[in-house]
């Protein structure tokens, strides 16, 4: 019973969002037009040679697939809702509940999550295939780069979480939310691989949890090596280990704060 | 009632905004100082791109920091002053104009005037790399082209939050086109060619927001200048008119909201 309620609230709310598919399709409209003009971009930067880091136009497109489609998970909603609910006091309600709140949020949203990613990578790859064709993936890459996409998620997940319980404190989180976007764009390889960076800022943001949700994924599925998936795995799992302690010990001290009054 | 006395209720609800925000001191400052920071990243990392690069389709560095001041100014200017205007969809779909129309003031300005913390970090921060780009002999200049800039931003804004007049729950489809916008405005135009060029130029009017203006600032050309000024114009009247036809459609609703 103790994973089945999650397993639970995981099917409720997915059945939920597919309320949400008009939503979806959009934001693969948006995912499509930011492709185009990424490609734009990288056409032009390419023009006078092949190899840019070790990437060929392809390859780059390709990692461009996975990073935008992590980068397009519903992290602000979390954010929104955890915020709301703290700022609100409806969190009070929450503490009586047989689950732990945070992992209740977790199995809630995961399906959205997945079923969002995957409408918005198939929209990638379709454009990534018209512009620059397919390029040769590597099996086990593909099959091991999904399961660190998924790990991404985790992470993304635990990053919201820590700003969203920043709210016990903050009368406004978003401004954390826009510093993290931005240390994502550029110490994370949103829109080049961490190869391109000078090396005063690409040694600091290898070991960085910014690059464990886009870089390694991204770089796993499109150049695999059994050296750099055990890498890939090592930083995820021990981000997401620092990280789950990290949104206990701040949810504990943060909901010490909530004062429960009758009535 | 007059323009004139519509200028001076948004003054006098500008102020009250601004006080309001006063009692918020460490979260104002928090958000602006944030915005401040969110946007030297944005810099930061197109710095590395054309250091790495040198030029992108004859676009330099100083290009770069030219749209970003044009961009950070006009984007920060609307949301300082209209913020709500993103948020009308909202107050559409839900009922939340009811408690407009009842006031005797004009109901698209007074439910989109709102100050935005964020908004006021992108103006302090348009204003900081506009002069250390551009040369001071166009600051007049680079004045009147944000006040466009700015309005074209606002107007594409109005249009695609008053579509949910006529779509019901239109949040997903004004944010993304929002998002579209300040992601298409914020990349050096010379990257866009044909087809995507003119679709800048058209439905998704980024380029009139950043790489017009930054055209006309480097090298000043009557031909576009007018051609901004008349799209301004356009598009003024364009977000003025739907609105008008929209708020015919407007069905107020029972339930009870929470102004925030």
């Amino acid at each position: 019973m103790t994973l089945g309620k999650y397993y639970h609230i995981g099917k409720i709310n997915l059945q939920n969002s597919l309320a949400y598919i008009i939503d979806f399709f959009i934001s693969s409209g948006l995912v499509i037009m930011i492709m185009l003009i990424l490609i734009a971009l990288w056409r032009v930067l390419y023009q006078d040679r092949n190899i840019i880091a070790g990437f060929t136009l392809a390859q780059m497109i390709w990692y461009l697939v996975i990073t935008e489609s992590i980068v397009f998970m519903p992290l602000r909603g979390i954010i929104r809702e955890i915020e709301g609910e703290i700022k609100s006091g409806k969190i009070a309600y929450q503490l009586n509940k047989p689950y732990n709140y945070i992992a209740a949020k977790f199995f809630s949203k995961i399906g959205f999550a997945l079923l969002r990613w995957a409408i918005i990578f198939t929209a990638a790859v379709f454009i990534a295939w018209i512009f620059v064709g397919p390029i040769q993936l590597n099996i086990y890459g593909v099959f091991f780069g999904i399961i660190s996409i998924f790990l991404s998620f985790v992470l993304s997940f635990l990053i919201a979480c820590c700003i969203a319980i920043m709210a016990f404190w903050l009368e406004e989180v978003f401004g954390l939310y826009f510093m993290y976007d931005k240390m994502r764009f550029i110490l994370g390889g949103f829109l080049f691989p961490l190869d391109i960076l000078p090396l005063w800022l690409q040694i600091p943001a290898r070991y960085l949890p910014f690059s464990a949700i886009l870089y390694y994924p991204a770089k796993l599925f499109v150049d695999f090596s059994p050296e750099f998936m055990a890498k890939t795995f090592f930083f995820q799992l021990s981000w997401i280990l620092v990280l789950i302690i990290l949104v206990s010990i701040l949810y504990r001290i943060g909901i010490k704060k909530v004062s429960i009054n009758g009535g | 009632m007059g323009v004139k006395q519509e200028i001076s209720y948004l003054i006098e609800n500008i102020k009250f905004n601004l006080a309001s925000a006063m009692e918020y001191k460490f979260n104002f400052l928090f958000m602006t100082t944030s915005m401040i920071l969110n946007n030297v990243f944005l810099l930061l990392f197109w710095w590395i791109l054309f250091d790495k690069f040198k030029e992108m389709n004859g676009w330099m560095f100083q290009d770069f920091m030219m749209l970003m001041a044009v961009v950070s100014v006009a984007i920060g200017l609307s949301r300082t002053l209209f913020y709500n205007a993103r948020k009308l969809h909202k107050n559409i779909s839900e009922g939340g104009l009811d408690y407009y129309i009842v006031l005797p003031k004009s109901i698209l300005l007074n439910s989109i005037v709102k100050i935005d913390y964020a908004g006021i970090g992108d103006l302090v921060f348009g204003i900081l790399i506009g002069v250390l780009a551009i040369d001071p002999i166009n600051y007049p200049l680079f004045i009147v082209l944000v006040i466009l800039s700015s309005i074209i931003y606002t107007s594409f804004i109005l249009i695609i939050n008053s579509s949910s007049f006529f779509i019901g729950k239109g949040e997903s489809l004004s944010n993304s086109l929002e998002l579209g916008i300040i992601v298409f405005s914020t990349y050096p135009f010379s990257l866009f060619g044909g087809l995507s060029r003119f679709l800048l130029l058209t439905i998704i009017p980024a380029g009139f927001v950043g790489g017009i203006p930054v055209g006309i600032l480097k090298s000043f050309n009557w031909q576009w200048f007018l051609i901004l000024l008349g799209f301004t114009v356009l598009i003024a009247l364009l977000a003025y008119l739907i609105f008008r036809i929209g708020l015919k459609r407007y069905e107020s609703g029972n339930l009870i909201v929470v102004r925030e």
